[in-house]
């Protein structure tokens, strides 16, 4: 209800993430063609960060900021203080991260850029769950969002968490040194209490208003984000079940995960096929891709685990890339192509500069349509590598480099349009008094 | 009996209908159709938007003793809407596609985030405020929309 954020202070962690993507992009074009040799490696490890920290949580730390008035009517003091101090250091401890991933991978041990990053990340991500949190918490009244919203976050934290426990192995021993279900941890809450579940939040609240469908229905609203929750609080606490059925236990975690995605994407693809609206609308291509692969990979989970299909490194590397680039990538992308031109126009117009250039002006359909070809063949090309690294690795980093800084200069051009109409609105706005 | 955020959300729907139905005649290049369907999307618009300025929000301000509230910046994005609509009106008149279906996009966007913030956050909130003069007040609105 209140005011949005201003846009500085949301747009350079939209501007900032495809940056991250083609440092991935340029990892895997310029690598040994090794990252893919086992799915347990400090080198995969900082391809993975790249895309989940560097693109997924980059945009969504932004998007969050910038929702939660219209969302929840919650506004956060002080935006551009409280973005410059989670946005720096995050970026800054990013990056030192990944540069600890590769040195150890070649060799190096170089201890303390794990621990600066570490410092950095968790203060950033730290006061970003905190500060959040004591605004939803402000909020007398229950409802579905505020309380998916509390616990996506609290899902950030969790993940950063076990992230600082398996650093502090690293420091002891090696990033591995603990059992492996402490890495099963560390994914679970990152991917599907942050990352799939945020992406639940989000879409529950911008698929009826970007595209005009229905709304969702309040059983999905309601319980959906609560449930993969819930299972992440019984998996984090499994070492109290009995030995012999932790295997069992473990399998009906992922399972839980892959029903609750199955559904959730079948469901988005059947809405969006219904869509009343005749407009051609190209962001539509990437959600139609991210739904599919999200659906292609519940249903690669269940199948695998009632018969396996495949070797487990395929299977998980696999399972990865389709969750992490062909689902979420693809969805944030889409994301940004309606939040981004929107703003540009809205802040301006907001201002009285009504010449402002429309949603379409900025940015045409065209342009989309070209990133979103070049986007999937570059993840065709990643699928593919999995099995033949040597040949189509460099081919896929190529694409993604390509494909990254289509999506930053479309970017780009709107946040210029939207610098240039409030400056122009703010100058009439001073010379009329 | 209806209540405020039922009634203007179901208005809202509405709209939607028939903003729809304007873009489906303007991709199939319908000009006629299309702008006389326009025309009856522009009435009803120009009808809610005056319903919740002359007797909704003022009430909602009595009430809460501020006009600086979430009340203007609902009147401000209704400005903006305003503008739009001249502009899809000089579009038509014009019968440029690319121009026209660039703000029906941009103005589709503006309603939808509009909507959903009164329809989750104003309309309950006005619901709570006015208390039992919220049906008199809502059927006012429904006589002035109508």
């Amino acid at each position: 209800m209140h005011q949005a954020p201003p846009f500085r202070a949301v747009y350079r962690f939209f501007l900032t993430a495809p940056v991250f993507i083609a440092t991935a992009g340029i990892y895997l074009a310029f690598g040994n063609n090794s990252v893919f040799d086992t799915h347990i490696s400090s080198q995969l490890a900082g391809f993975v960060h790249l895309v989940t920290l560097g693109f997924l949580t980059m945009v969504m730390l932004g998007a969050l900021m910038q929702m939660m008035p219209v969302m929840v009517g919650a506004i956060i003091p002080r935006p551009i203080l409280f973005s410059s101090l989670v946005y720096y250091p995050f970026t800054i401890g990013l990056l030192l991260l990944v540069a600890g991933f590769i040195t150890n991978a070649y060799g190096v041990e170089l201890l303390w850029l794990l621990l600066t990053s570490f410092v950095l990340l968790f203060f950033s991500i730290g006061l970003y769950v905190i500060t959040i949190l004591s605004r939803l918490l402000g909020f007398k009244v229950k409802s579905p969002v505020l309380t998916n919203l509390k616990l996506v976050v609290l899902s950030l934290g969790a993940a950063a968490s076990v992230g600082l426990i398996l650093v502090y192995g690293k420091i002891t021993g090696n990033f591995f040194a603990f059992e492996p279900g402490m890495l099963s941890l560390h994914l679970y809450w990152a991917l599907a209490g942050w990352v799939f579940s945020l992406i639940n939040v989000v879409s529950f609240q911008i698929v009826p208003m970007f595209y005009v469908t229905p709304e969702y229905p309040l059983y999905m609203k309601k319980y959906s984000v609560p449930l993969i929750f819930t299972t992440g609080i019984l998996f984090t606490f499994s070492w109290v079940i009995p030995e012999t059925y932790v295997t069992l236990y473990k399998t009906l975690v992922g399972v839980v995960w892959a029903v609750v995605a199955l559904y959730f994407s079948t469901f988005t693809l059947i809405r969006l096929s219904k869509r009343k609206r005749k407009l051609p609308d190209y962001t539509l291509l990437f959600w139609k891709l991210s739904m599919t692969m999200l659906a292609l990979v519940s249903l690669f989970w269940i199948i695998d685990t009632i018969h396996p299909l495949i070797a487990r490194e395929k299977f998980f590397l696999i399972s990865g890339i389709l969750f992490l680039v062909g689902f979420a990538v693809s969805l944030v992308n889409a994301m940004m192509y309606k939040i981004i031109p929107f703003l540009s126009w809205f802040h301006p117009a907001g201002k009285g500069a009504m010449d402002t250039p429309n949603m379409k002006e900025m940015l045409p359909d065209k342009k989309i349509k070209i990133q979103f070809m070049v986007f999937f063949a570059a993840l065709v090309f990643l699928l593919l590598s999995i099995f033949y690294p040597a040949w189509f690795l460099k081919i896929s980093g190529s694409l993604f480099i390509i494909s990254s800084v289509l999506l930053w200069l479309n970017l780009v051009a709107c946040v210029k349009v939207y610098k240039k109409y409030y400056k122009k609105a703010e100058n009439q706005n001073s010379q009329n008094g | 009996m209806e209540n405020i955020a039922q009634l203007m959300s179901e208005e809202h729907k509405r709209c939607d209908d028939l903003f729809t139905e304007v873009e489906s005649d303007v991709v199939d290049k319908n000009w006629e159709e299309g702008s006389s369907k326009y025309k009856r999307f522009m009435t009803s618009m120009v009808a809610h938007l005056a319903s919740e300025e002359e007797i909704l929000f003022p009430e909602f301000e009595k009430k809460t003793g501020s006009s600086h509230g979430p009340t203007s910046v609902m009147k401000m994005e209704h400005e903006q809407m305003r503008e739009l609509m001249t502009q899809i009106q000089t579009a038509f008149a014009e019968k440029t596609y690319d121009k026209l279906a660039g703000i029906l996009e941009t103005l589709m966007m503006l309603l939808q985030q509009h909507n959903m913030k009164e329809e989750h956050m104003l309309y309950p909130m006005a619901d709570e405020v006015l208390g039992e003069n919220g049906p008199e007040i809502a059927e006012r609105l429904k006589s002035s929309i109508k």
